[in-house]
């Protein structure tokens, strides 16, 4: 066999999906297509957000949760670092202060380099100051009540949190709540989701964290992207009740496929 | 700096080794040299993070360190802060120094010696606790606010709050045996179907977003373009 024992379903479910994306991705990029994807209520918050705390005269705390490069998280953390360039573009427009607390410091290169980039788009890559980034450790508790701690001193009109977070997820957000700032949240931690949920204004819910960058960039051959993993998604519902049946009538030949 | 340096060298890097790591993954057989010689790809990974560690304490030492010279905003914490990670350093580097015959090949990690085991035991894991331990009071403080009964939602959600309460504390189960069923059967069911249609569109959105960064279609990552 050529591919390892025990992967063949996940490799064939693999191209499947990736396969529905492209060709969704091609046709939208190519025009003979116009996929439309509803408002994310958190991502339009996020304007709002800066907005409120321009007025203000208050900073924006921003943090993309304990993810890193080295984890199976990863995914999450770029998602955030995508929405942090949209963010940081936006805090120079308005003149707001954008505060950034990276946990894991491989990030942190990385997020210097987005904002700076983000407040030269804007045009005022002088209104960029690199102590806005500021490192807490990286440990998860103590990490986390750096940020709470400094939500409380700096007095911030607005927390937005995009990433993997764990346990800190509601320390974060409910404490937040309490300094009164507008916050907006979105992991892919399903455990945490609930948290964000209650306690955040704004949540964006799994996928939405990861559809984040394509709908903030409004590029037609990303958005088609998002339109294939519709199809993706009908593929594995059409999947499931085709096992229900089969599996009602008898037939094991898909459980067999799947090791279920 | 060019555009070919910012942009699209980054952008190769991260389409290779993507393919190499489905590759891997799916057609080189565990334990063969092939799979072995991926593996050490992915060990690259820790010569970066040792060196963004060494990046992380420089920054924070001088945000700190700029902001007591400054006589900034709460200065009093920088100094605290300064002081806590210089005096964890001596007592990590006197540990290593004192104990390395006792430490023996695990001489270069700091942890293993007797001092930074016990600062660690007797301070930080206490008050690691301790701040864990005030999710107990977020939790309450949140729940109070989700379940006002201002909609029909709220009440739904105060609805199967009560029961799980219920259903979950050893008095439920007094008062009525069929509290912990309805609780087993809510999580089991209804909670378990909304996991697995959010860990779904988790999984997928997942793969998309990774076939779009390999393709370099999605680049926001690398800050926005201009």
């Amino acid at each position: 066999m050529i591919i390892n024992d025990g992967l063949v379903a996940s490799f064939v479910l693999l191209i499947v999906v990736v396969a529905e994306g492209l060709i969704a991705l091609f046709l939208s990029r190519t025009g003979k297509a116009h996929p439309k994807i509803r408002k994310i209520a958190g991502l339009e918050a996020i304007e709002e957000a800066i907005g409120r705390a321009t007025e203000m005269g208050r900073p924006i705390a921003y943090t993309t949760g304990l993810g890193g490069i080295r984890d199976q998280y990863y995914y999450q953390t770029i998602a955030g670092l995508n929405i942090l360039g949209y963010t940081a573009e936006l805090a120079a427009k308005y003149n707001a202060k954008l505060i950034y607390f990276p946990y894991d410091p491989t990030i942190m290169p990385m997020a210097v380099d987005v904002m700076e980039q983000a407040y030269l788009r804007a045009g005022k890559p002088e209104a960029f100051n690199r102590d806005n980034v500021q490192y807490l450790g990286g440990d998860q508790f103590p990490w986390a009540f750096g940020v709470l701690g400094a939500m409380h001193r700096e007095q911030t009109a607005a927390n937005i949190h995009m990433g993997p977070f764990w346990a800190e997820s509601l320390i974060l957000s409910e404490s937040g709540f309490y300094t009164g700032a507008i916050q907006i949240a979105g992991t892919a931690n399903y455990h945490q989701i609930a948290f964000f949920v209650v306690a955040a204004d704004y949540a964006l819910i799994g996928e939405e964290l990861m559809a984040a960058g394509a709908y903030l960039s409004k590029d037609p051959a990303q958005i088609g992207s998002l339109w294939g993993s519709d199809w993706a998604k009908i593929t594995t519902v059409a999947l499931l009740i085709l096992g229900v049946i089969l599996t009602a009538a008898g037939v094991t030949a898909l459980l067999d496929f799947f090791a279920l | 700096m060019s555009l070919v340096v910012k942009r699209y060298i980054p952008l190769a890097i991260t389409f290779i080794m993507g393919i190499i790591m489905v590759i891997a993954t799916y057609f080189l057989v565990p334990g063969s040299p092939e799979r072995y010689a991926t593996t050490l790809l992915t060990g690259t990974v820790d010569v970066i993070v040792a060196t963004a560690g060494v990046i992380g304490l420089i920054v924070l030492l001088r945000h700190h360190g700029v902001n007591i010279s400054r006589r900034g905003k709460y200065w009093k914490y920088s100094t605290i802060t300064i002081i806590g990670v210089v005096l964890y350093l001596i007592v990590g580097l006197y540990g290593v120094a004192t104990q390395m015959d006792a430490l023996g090949t695990h001489r270069y990690l700091m942890l293993a010696s007797d001092p930074v085991a016990w600062v660690y035991n007797q301070l930080y894991a206490h008050m690691d606790a301790t701040i864990f331990s005030l999710l107990a009071f977020f939790i309450a403080s949140a729940a109070y606010r989700a379940f006002r009964l201002r909609s029909l939602e709220a009440s739904i959600l105060l609805l199967v709050g009560a029961l799980m309460l219920l259903g979950r504390a050893p008095i439920g189960g007094v008062m009525w045996e069929g509290f912990p069923n309805i609780a087993t059967w809510l999580l089991n069911v209804p909670n378990a179907a909304g996991n697995r249609a959010i860990t779904i569109g988790i999984a997928i959105g997942a793969i998309l977003l990774a076939v779009r960064q390999l393709m370099g279609v999605e680049r926001g990552y690398l800050g926005p373009e201009r």
